[in-house]
């Protein structure tokens, strides 16, 4: 479709501050060509900040923005050929769909035969053929985004921005056109930066995904390998559900590490920088522990049982009172795990997602 | 639902003090001015005829005046959004505290007195004013210019004077305009002027026309600028009708040109009006 | 005659345009009598004299309302046939004759006013009181003007590019020159054709025109005009501030009208009507009110010219006769054409 990809884009040492406010702070990023990469954080993390950076509507304090290795820094956003989709899509409310789409073609000064064949083109990409005369406030949300999408890609953009580019959809619609961008960014290979505050989405959309929290940069990973293995309590927390579990350094060697939980341990194989006797705090997902009747691992009591879809969840408090959750499936759910009785939960230590240390330690755990 | 139904029937009723409000103090006047204006003599001895408006049409310095009258209003207006607009558009560009200073200068010809403000400018514009000692000093110009009672005064005066009827406007519709659109329109390779005339010019319009009716009829009607910045040597519409009323008793042909002045205003209006009408059904439906 | 402006006589003026004027005047204290007068300088002079000896006299009170004498007469027409807005209504000449024509002014009954027939008898008008004289000259500045006018021509001199100052003919004062000027050049008030003719004559020289005689004041404190026509009272009265200005008559006889006062048709309190106009006539107030700044030409005999008024007007009632007069009665007749005329004539 275009000859836009293989467009490498790299963040180096950006730092940016509103005043005493530090929004990004020494941020470092690599973007391979045709990679699709998520900025993902909650609001006020400074990913909206990096965008902003990226496409140059903001000079950062410090720091550079290279694509291809060399430094845009200083170029205008109009003469980088870098493409923004905004969250509420910003279509010129007085022009028809068609003029949308060929304004960045108009503005580049090209001619009208042109300009027409490409926007038919770009129309058709996004399946908008039929919608060139009418105007954006005539269209659903969904389509206002695809000619948002087509405006863009008609300029053959070096880059790709999306602003949180699915928020504003509803929710069936949202995963259509999860799956219509990814295919779209596949088929063109355009390297792509998304932000989002979305943990799915980043884990569905992206090849790696950039965690950032107050303006830095805690982990950039594939998808499964934020999630599996977070290096930051902060990435462990924020993706995906964690159980955090509050134990004790029992042992260590170089690669494994044993936390010592109630009057369990559990033998991990991760490693840590604790000292023994150090607290510790363990993190695992709700799909990677087990609840059985049968005697063997941490005593807990269930509060309570939700069946959703083809699994069952359920809410479990530990001996010290720490809740737990648990996502199993139904079939292999023994029926007898019931509310308000007693069981075992068992941690699988090769499955946990990380070990962490405890920053408020809870005295005598 | 019928107690709400009856409510909501009732609403109407909200709006009859200010319909009889303008009942009694706009239309009923108006009516009595339009009546007046087809008295056929002087003294209103009951003959009814188009006499008044025979002599006014009659009279090419009549027309020359309301001509003049209406040019001037587009003169002092094109200036009005020159200036206002680039400061409308400076305002939803600073901070909140810049804009409260931004705004009380705006704002200012409104709050002060007319007299005030207009001998303030006889004072700035004379002969031996601020204007002109500052021109002759800097040696633009041998002689003091001839700014007071000439028409470049009087548009240099209606400008500041109306200046808020044009900003507060377009200070309003410029601060609805998403600022996204202006970033789009950025990236996708539009320059800092393109971006401006094909984005943020047209999708302010209905504020330039709104500003632009309301410093429009504004100026032209504004006597006391006129009057006094003006002298009698500039003779516009309303000054014409003062003398008409006031100093020759002659009420008929008074409201003849009254009426003849408020068809050609309403005429502009309407223009600009039905220019907006179009403009609006493309924006916003 | 003509006044300074200010925001009320516009709004008293635009208000009466509006027909608002038709609306009946409020009930007011039982004892409170209405009185029109002209603004400035007569607002000042009758404010501080007239108003404490009427109250003293008659134990009533007063409201001294600013008004164009034009304004007066478009307001008594408003009401006319339902309560008068004011009693007392105080006209130049010319709009005094047109206000008695229009029905608006009830005869005067002299038998109500004892110092009535202390005036002389050319002042002792049929349908009010004549109450001063106003006469006209030429104003400059010493300071710019060096040679002392002596007569009108001397504002078409070359030296005067561009710093003469005249009035529309909406005041008396402009209305009078304008007279002059005509009947100098051999016209009458039947043929104004001279005096556009020599007007025309004038328009280099023209600083500015003023649409009312308080822009024109004001022009002479600004330094706008250097010299122009001026009403004696007016020239006297900057004078006192401190303003620099010197009043001269001209060698060709200084035009002059009267000024009246009236009780209105349908007046109110007609009473303290009669009660105010002949306080006005009372030789202690015509005495306070020649003395400076004020110099208002007297009209009772028992009151004798003092001061600047016997120096610069008149020092016996003679001298008063022997100033130029107008027909009145023609110049309405002819304003309403003059005025358009006299907007083409001088129109930039």
């Amino acid at each position: 479709m275009t000859d836009a990809s293989g467009h490498a884009l790299a963040l180096e040492h950006i730092t940016h501050r509103f005043g005493d406010m530090v929004a990004a702070s020494n941020i470092n990023l690599d973007i391979k060509p045709g990679e699709l990469v998520s900025l993902l954080g909650p609001s006020g993390c400074g990913k909206t900040t990096l965008l902003k950076i990226i496409a140059g509507f903001l000079r950062p304090t410090e720091g550079d923005v290279l694509v291809d290795g060399a430094a845009i820094t200083h170029i205008p956003p109009n003469r980088r050929r870098i493409g923004i989709v905004f969250q509420n899509y910003a279509l010129f409310p007085h022009m028809t769909v068609a003029d949308n789409v060929g304004y960045g073609l108009a503005a580049a000064g090209r001619p009208k035969g042109e300009i027409a064949a490409t926007v038919k083109e770009m129309l058709d990409v996004v399946q908008m053929s039929a919608f060139g005369d009418r105007l954006p406030r005539q269209l659903s949300g969904g389509q206002q985004q695809r000619v948002a999408l087509a405006r863009c890609l008609a300029i053959r953009p070096r880059i790709l921005l999306l602003d949180e580019p699915f928020s504003a959809l509803d929710k069936n619609l949202r995963l259509d056109m999860q799956i219509e961008i990814k295919r779209l960014q596949r088929q063109s290979g355009i390297t792509t930066v998304l932000v989002t505050h979305d943990q799915e989405e980043a884990l569905s959309i992206s090849d790696r995904i950039a965690v950032l929290s107050r303006g830095i940069l805690e982990q950039l990973a594939a998808p499964s390998e934020i999630y599996d293995r977070p290096r930051t309590l902060f990435v462990n927390t924020f993706v995906g559900t964690a159980n955090l579990i509050e134990g004790i350094v029992a042992a260590k060697t170089k690669s494994d590490t044993g936390v010592r939980i109630g009057d369990a341990v559990i033998d991990t194989n991760l490693p840590t920088y604790l000292a023994v006797g150090d607290p510790i705090l363990l993190s695992v997902r709700p799909e990677s522990v087990r609840l059985s009747k049968a005697a063997g691992g941490l005593p807990v009591r269930i509060r309570a049982v939700m069946p959703i879809g083809p699994s069952q969840i359920y809410d479990v408090l530990l001996a010290d009172g720490t809740p737990v959750k648990v996502v199993q499936d139904r079939a292999a759910s023994a029926p007898d795990l019931t509310a308000d009785s007693d069981a075992f939960l068992v941690i699988d230590g090769r499955r946990i997602s990380g070990l962490f240390t405890n920053p408020d330690p809870t005295p005598g755990a | 639902m019928a107690a709400a139904a009856t409510e909501k029937s009732r609403e109407w009723q909200l709006a009859l003090p200010l319909t009889a409000f303008f009942a009694l103090f706009f239309v009923a006047p108006l009516l009595l001015v339009i009546g007046i204006s087809f008295q056929a003599t002087r003294r209103m001895t009951g003959g009814l005829g188009l006499n008044q408006y025979a002599a006014f049409l009659g009279d090419s310095l009549n027309v020359e005046v309301l001509t003049d009258t209406l040019l001037l209003g587009v003169k002092a207006t094109l200036l009005c959004l020159i200036f206002g607009y680039p400061l409308a558009w400076l305002f939803t560009r600073v901070s909140a505290k810049l804009q409260s200073l931004l705004i009380f200068l705006v704002i200012l010809p409104i709050v002060t007195s007319v007299v005030v403000r207009t001998f303030a400018w006889i004072v700035i514009l004379g002969r031996h004013g601020m204007v002109n000692d500052t021109i002759v000093a800097l040696g633009l110009s041998a002689q003091p210019l001839h700014l007071l009672f000439s028409e470049a005064g009087v548009v240099i005066v209606l400008t500041q004077v109306q200046m808020p009827l044009m900003v507060l406007p377009l200070i309003t519709v410029l601060q609805r305009i998403d600022p996204n659109l202006a970033s789009a329109s950025s990236a996708l390779g539009a320059g800092a002027w393109r971006t401006f005339f094909k984005i943020t010019l047209p999708l302010s319009m209905p504020g330039i026309i709104a500003g632009t009716i309301l410093t429009y009829t504004a100026c032209v009607t504004a006597f006391v600028t006129q009057s006094l910045i003006g002298g009698s040597r500039l003779l516009y519409m309303p000054m014409m009708i003062f003398q008409q009323a006031m100093d020759l008793q002659n009420w008929p042909f008074a409201a003849a040109v009254s009426v003849i002045f408020m068809i050609s205003v309403l005429l502009i209006v309407a223009l600009l009006v039905a220019l907006s009408r179009g403009r609006a059904a493309r924006l916003y439906g | 005659m003509p006044f300074p402006i200010s925001r009320r006589h516009l709004l008293a003026g635009s208000a009466a345009l509006a027909g608002m004027s038709a609306l009946p005047r409020g009930v007011f204290a039982a004892d409170e009598l209405v009185a029109a007068t002209f603004g400035g300088t007569w607002a000042n002079v009758q404010k501080e004299i007239l108003a404490p000896y009427f109250s003293k006299k008659s134990g009533a009170t007063v409201v001294q309302s600013p008004m164009l004498a034009t304004a007066q007469i478009a307001k008594l027409t408003a009401a006319k046939g339902g309560p008068a807005p004011f009693d007392v209504a105080m006209l130049d000449e010319g709009p005094a004759l047109e206000a008695i024509d229009a029905g608006l002014i009830a005869k005067y009954d002299a038998a109500k006013s004892p110092n009535f027939a202390g005036l002389y008898p050319q002042f002792q008008g049929e349908y009010g009181p004549a109450i001063t004289m106003q006469a006209i000259g030429i104003a400059y500045n010493p300071k710019t003007v060096k040679t002392p006018p002596t007569s009108w021509a001397d504002l078409w001199k070359p030296e005067y590019k561009g710093r003469v100052g005249i009035t529309s003919l909406a005041s008396t004062l402009g209305l009078a020159f304008l007279l002059d000027i005509n009947r100098l050049e051999g016209g009458t008030e039947a043929d104004m054709t001279p005096a556009f003719k020599k007007l025309k004559t004038l328009l280099p020289n023209l600083a500015a025109v003023s649409a009312n005689f308080g822009a024109h004041g004001a022009l002479f404190r600004q330094n706008e005009i250097d010299i122009g026509v001026q009403n004696f009272n007016f020239a006297e009265e900057l004078k006192a501030k401190g303003v620099p200005i010197e009043f001269v008559r001209v060698s060709t006889g200084t035009p002059a009208w009267k000024t009246t006062m009236h009780v209105v048709k349908g007046a109110l309190k007609p009473d303290l009507a009669y009660a105010y106009v002949d306080s006005q006539l009372a030789p202690d107030v015509q005495a306070a009110m020649q003395k400076t700044p004020w110099n208002v030409v007297p009209t009772s005999t028992k009151v004798p010219y003092e001061g600047i008024v016997a120096s610069k007007i008149a020092k016996t009632p003679d001298d008063l006769k022997k100033m130029v007069f107008f027909d009145w009665k023609k110049v309405n007749q002819g304003r309403a054409a003059w005025t358009q005329q006299f907007n083409r004539e001088i129109r930039v």
